[in-house]
């Protein structure tokens, strides 16, 4: 029976998808393992996927996140990260994370915690959660599902299509790798895919959103997708708490000071830079997209030809497939960009690879002579350095980024990769709230692919607002 | 309209022309004139591009607009001491191209000669056909009045060689609509070159009143007086038919029985002997063919000429023309099933360069045969514009098995039809 077919069955049944009827019984009986029972299952999954016993599921994962599209590094970047996730050491951290939950794990198993003179609270599960995964990476809805099973929260996962093999080859080996207490935390998941596109699935997508028995919903994807999942779930009689993790960017902000603090300064931050805009295929909410130089055209040149050069060390760029009209709009980029005396610095066999442009004073898509844009869903490795005087440019800049012309679709930027002094991005900082607009992260570029264990999710601990907390005075 | 045979000579219009004096484009009409031009072998053609390069180049920096040339050879290492640089080479060529998207707009405007700009009144400008919907636009080209006064020298001639006969005396019609020459490439070249090589020439279609279509092409409709007489008329004919409105035509049975006066159950059209269709453009997308040879194969029943008293199927010409280029790629007249008609040949004032594939725009120096490469072009004929264009075309090499020709080129597919992989927006 095909996907369609048994969409086309269960469309017309009572209940849509069979996990309606169990959701709601299942959070007492996540409520029974303890907190530090589910630490050690998922730290057991951790050292799985790390081990000799693991490899193969490592190798079907690469094989399948590759045939995806993922570049190869970025694949097995993907799995690491994973595994990393899921260690103890990473999880205790987020669940005893003080300016989330009082009390952490004592909390989420019900344990009362004095917060002030007569004032005590403890963790309610918030309920059944919905996770709805994007198609440019699969681990944020990994990443959500099992913050939902610290919290008590069973999950129905709806993976994307492309993710499909991925995730299910995943959970299967997971099930089966020989932790009954991870194989049973994860009978609480339910993976299912049902393509928005497709008519009939698409009706079932919609009543899952509708009439699922679900207390919050933490959907990843695009504009179009949010606004179509957070409508369903607005339908939704349980009135449901959507979560949107709206479509972001990252910016790189350097300034002259700081790629002169020592002699090889200029170098490093071309070789993290390389990283930042290679991994991932450039696409993720916190991958540079633009990057703004407080200084002279003089050492953003040296900068932009020495990311040139950590660039073309990175052979799987030239092996990455990008089509015919993308190649030829970066040839009409560069070839604009030269015209209107931007440095460009591309592959010497003129190779669509990767490309850098260093623009002084405006970004060359802001020129009303300048070439067609390059919206950032379809840049791998192509980073513009825009030359500015001061802090308060790149703020602007910041601030006015989802207006620009190659940024359609993006809410705000997420994370100003950090090529400054510490003072330096505080000011910016303090520069955007000052504007209203507000960054989620400044980090150094070594993070733009990495999450602290205590870090927020663009501005919210998914495990606080799945748990409520009562309160006893 | 009939035109006096003066198909070797440029017209005294072109001798009044302001343009006319100057070094470069007196060479450029010395070749055009000569009348054994479409007669030269590779090693002609090469001498010739090659002695036309530098005076090409010169005659951009002595006309330029705002110092765009100049700045474009300078940035691409063609000028030494601010002149073009001795041992430039026709390989060079490939830093100047422009891409076919990057002509949309107003994009040839700032490209323009500044002659052109000071008499900006007498351009004639012309859009692509709007079938792709590009959100850039159509692409659009003016032309001056010196370019379209030679069109009989270079797209005419190169038909007439290709064809086989002369078009003095011929008759021509156009499948268009003659309103179409006032903003189309298509039909204004082709009317100007037919029409100053000697033929009679008429528009085969009008427009209907469908003015929620943005595109003329889809507003075609059949003219039938101008098709009955076109039918009737004596002597060779060439039916200029771009896909689409030549199905328009012939896949209508009644039509095609008013227009030929035949009463048979299956009617064809007979172009007589000598009779060439001529087709071009491609198929626009929805016509139900895969291919232009099925189209052609399905054709070929339908529209017949006589070769010395006995009937085949029309032999043809299928040109492969854009609206950004002046000169048009075109086959020697062939069956339509003859793998010929596939073998497209440029203009001998066309320097082809092929090009690695759309990543990689290096110029491949030893093309192998049958591979697929990306089309570039100079046109040495045109002085309106540096005509140096990737048209985004895949193409691949056929090398003429005679060697008495520059090598012909065979389309593969447009170049945006092979998608990469792109992540989707999301967020992670």
């Amino acid at each position: 029976m095909t996907i369609a077919d048994e969409a086309a069955r269960i469309v017309t049944q009572a209940a849509p998808m069979p996990f309606f009827d169990t959701l709601p019984g299942e959070v007492a009986q996540l409520l029974d393992i303890p907190v530090d029972e589910k630490l050690e299952a998922f730290d057991q999954a951790s050292q799985f996927l790390n081990s000799a016993r693991g490899k193969a599921t490592r190798e079907g994962l690469r094989v399948a996140l590759e045939s995806s599209g993922y570049l190869p590094r970025s694949a097995r970047h993907e799995i690491e990260a994973l595994a990393g996730f899921l260690s103890r050491r990473h999880l205790e951290s987020l669940v005893d994370n003080p300016s989330v939950l009082p009390g952490g794990r004592r909390l989420l198993d019900g344990g009362f915690v004095t917060i002030g003179p007569g004032v005590a609270v403890t963790g309610m599960p918030a309920g059944p959660l919905l996770v709805v995964g994007s198609g440019n990476s699969f681990v944020p809805s990994v990443v959500a599902s099992v913050i939902g099973l610290l919290a008590s929260c069973p999950v129905a996962l709806r993976g994307a299509g492309i993710n499909q093999p991925i995730l299910e080859s995943l959970f299967a080996a997971l099930k089966t790798c020989g932790s009954r207490l991870l194989a049973s935390l994860l009978d609480h998941l339910h993976l299912f895919f049902l393509d928005h596109a497709d008519p009939a699935q698409g009706e079932v997508l919609r009543r899952v959103l509708r009439e699922g028995p679900f207390a919050a919903g933490s959907f990843w994807g695009g504009r179009q997708a949010l606004d179509a999942l957070v409508k369903g779930f607005g339908e939704n009689p349980r009135h449901p708490m959507a979560i949107p993790m709206e479509p972001l960017t990252g910016v790189a902000v350097a300034t002259e000071r700081y790629l002169r603090r020592t002699a090889a300064s200029v170098d490093e931050a071309a070789q993290d830079l390389a990283d930042a805009v290679t991994e991932m295929g450039q696409q993720m909410c916190s991958s540079p997209t633009e990057a703004y130089l407080v200084g002279s055209m003089s050492i953003a040149t040296t900068l932009a030809r020495r990311l040139g050069q950590e660039l073309d060390r990175i052979p799987e760029l030239r092996r990455r497939r990008i089509s015919d009209r993308n190649a030829m709009l970066i040839d009409r980029i560069r070839e604009g960009a030269a015209d209107l005396d931007r440095v460009v610095v591309a592959p010497r066999d003129g190779d669509a690879a990767w490309t850098v442009i260093v623009s002084d004073g405006q970004s060359v898509f802001l020129d009303e002579r300048g070439p067609s844009p390059l919206p950032i869903h379809e840049r791998t490795a192509f980073l513009e350095i825009v030359v500015i005087p001061t802090l308060e440019a790149a703020a602007d800049r910041i601030a006015r980024l989802p207006s620009a012309p190659c940024h359609a679709g993006v809410k705000q930027v997420q994370t100003v990769i950090r090529l400054t002094h510490l003072d330096d991005a505080q000011r910016l900082i303090q520069l955007l709230r000052r504007q209203g607009c507000g960054i989620y992260r400044s980090v150094p570029p070594d993070y733009v692919a990495l999450r602290h264990p205590l870090e927020p999710m663009d501005g919210h601990h998914l495990l606080g607002l799945l748990t409520r907390q009562l309160v006893v005075i | 309209m009939t035109v006096a045979d003066q198909s070797s000579a440029v017209g005294p219009q072109v001798r009044r022309d302001p343009l006319s004096s100057d070094p470069y484009v007196q060479l450029l009409l010395s070749y055009l004139e000569d009348r054994t031009l479409l007669d030269a072998g590779p090693a002609a053609v090469d001498l010739m591009q090659n002695t036309l390069l530098r005076p090409y180049l010169d005659f951009f920096l002595r006309h330029d607009q705002s110092g765009f040339y100049a700045r474009l050879f300078e940035r691409k290492g063609l000028l030494r001491s601010g002149q073009v640089r001795p041992d430039v080479a026709l390989t060079d060529l490939v830093q100047l191209r422009v891409h076919s998207d990057d002509l949309r707009g107003d994009g040839q405007q700032r490209r323009l000669i500044q002659d052109l700009v000071d008499r900006r009144e007498d351009l004639r400008t012309f859009g692509s056909s709007g079938t792709s919907a590009n959100p850039a636009g159509r692409v659009t080209i003016a032309r001056s009045p010196f370019t379209l006064d030679l069109a009989h020298l270079t797209i005419g001639r190169h038909i007439e060689k290709m064809a086989g006969w002369p078009l003095a005396g011929a008759t021509v019609c156009i499948q268009a609509a003659p309103e179409m020459r006032e903003t189309m490439a298509l039909p204004a070249l082709s009317e100007r070159a037919f029409a100053d090589c000697g033929a009679r020439v008429l528009y085969g279609s009008r427009l209907n009143d469908d003015s929620e279509q943005t595109s003329l092409w889809r507003r075609l409709e059949p003219d039938e007086k101008s098709l009955s007489s076109f039918f009737a008329a004596p002597g060779p004919k060439i039916w200029f038919a771009p896909p689409p409105a030549l199905l328009g035509v012939i896949a209508d049975d009644a039509l095609l029985r008013r227009v030929t006066g035949s009463t048979e159950p299956n009617p064809r059209v007979n172009l007589g002997e000598q009779g060439v269709l001529m087709t071009g453009g491609g198929l626009k997308g929805n016509l139900g063919y895969r291919s232009m040879q099925q189209f052609l194969a399905d054709v070929g029943p339908r529209v017949r000429s006589l070769a010395q008293g006995r009937e085949i199927a029309a032999p043809v010409i299928d040109g492969l023309g854009l609206t950004e280029s002046l000169c048009i790629f075109v086959n020697r007249a062939a069956d339509p099933l003859d793998p010929d008609v596939e073998v497209k040949y440029p203009f001998p004032l066309t320097w082809v360069g092929l090009l690695e594939s759309p990543r990689r725009l290096r110029l491949v120096t030893d093309p192998k045969p049958d591979e697929p490469y990306l089309l570039f072009y100079v046109n040495f004929a045109c002085i309106d514009y540096l005509e140096a264009v990737i048209p985004g075309d895949v193409v691949a090499r056929k090398p003429d098995v005679t060697s008495d020709r520059t090598d012909g080129l065979v389309y593969i597919r447009r170049a945006e039809e092979l998608e990469g992989f792109q992540i989707r927006e999301g967020c992670g």
